[in-house]
């Protein structure tokens, strides 16, 4: 579902294919349980290679980046391919959620 | 010329991933631009989301029909399910600035689609009328 790596303690989070209703919930609790709630809130999401996604992965974005924040942590979200980019400003929440053009602009803005 | 496909379908949330071939193919064939594309297989996607999981409770044993019309660059999609009546009065979208993880499906199918509405007239379940129109490039 993703591969992730650690880089000084921000954890980049690279899903791959189709975020939607199929497995959305399941992409939010592992991302929830292996990091945020154990002791690594500071993520970034790649996006670069999820080439769809709906209101499910949109909501369990919104998750994981309120559980972050109550963990004393932060989300970004990078690489957004143009028509996923959309969701994001269709719903606004490009003005929620920090947005990068890649994972390494986000990881330097997070640091 | 009319052209009209109907699937009939279980409502596993596997099969929204069917649904979106389907949708997406049958734009193609018509000649819709991709944003457009894009746009309408979200908003069905959406659509077809919410009656498997809120009007169904995600019971697989349980089928959807959907019914693709197309005349002249508009698009009416046809849903039909066989569960509770459903309120149209209590489906809302919500404000975008309460930043919280539901209700951005009806917002998107709302956003979308130039129709959206609960046909009354059915007895039992719910049949949901949306519809699009397109700007389809002509043909150099």
């Amino acid at each position: 579902m993703f591969r992730s790596y650690d880089k000084e303690g921000i954890v980049v989070i690279v899903p791959e294919g189709e975020l939607d209703v199929t497995n959305s919930s399941q992409f939010k609790e592992k991302v929830l349980s292996e990091y945020v709630e154990a002791g690594k809130p500071n993520i970034v999401i790649d996006m670069s290679y999820v080439g769809y996604m709906d209101s499910s992965a949109l909501g369990a974005i919104i998750s994981i980046f309120k559980h972050a924040k109550m963990n004393g942590g932060g989300v970004a979200i990078a690489g957004l391919v143009d028509p996923v980019r959309r969701l994001f400003s269709l719903t606004a929440l490009d003005k929620v959620i920090p947005i990068y053009s890649n994972a390494e602009e986000a990881l330097e803005k997070m640091k | 010329m009319k052209e009209t496909l109907t699937l009939s379908f279980a409502a596993k949330k596997e099969n929204v991933r069917i649904v979106r071939a389907v949708i997406r193919n049958f734009l193609i064939l018509r000649g819709v631009l991709e944003q457009d594309i894009f746009d309408t297989e979200l908003a069905l996607d959406e659509a077809v989301a919410n009656v498997i999981e809120h009007t169904y409770k995600c019971d697989p044993s349980k089928y959807i029909v959907l019914t693709l019309n197309w005349e002249d660059g508009i698009l009416d999609v046809l849903l039909r399910d066989f569960g509770e009546k459903v309120d149209p009065a209590s489906i809302k979208p919500r404000a975008l600035d309460e930043v919280r993880e539901g209700g951005l499906g009806v917002y998107i199918i709302k956003k979308i689609f130039d129709v959206v509405e609960w046909v009354e007239k059915v007895e039992r379940g719910n049949l949901l009328h949306l519809r699009k129109s397109f700007n389809i490039p002509r043909k150099e």
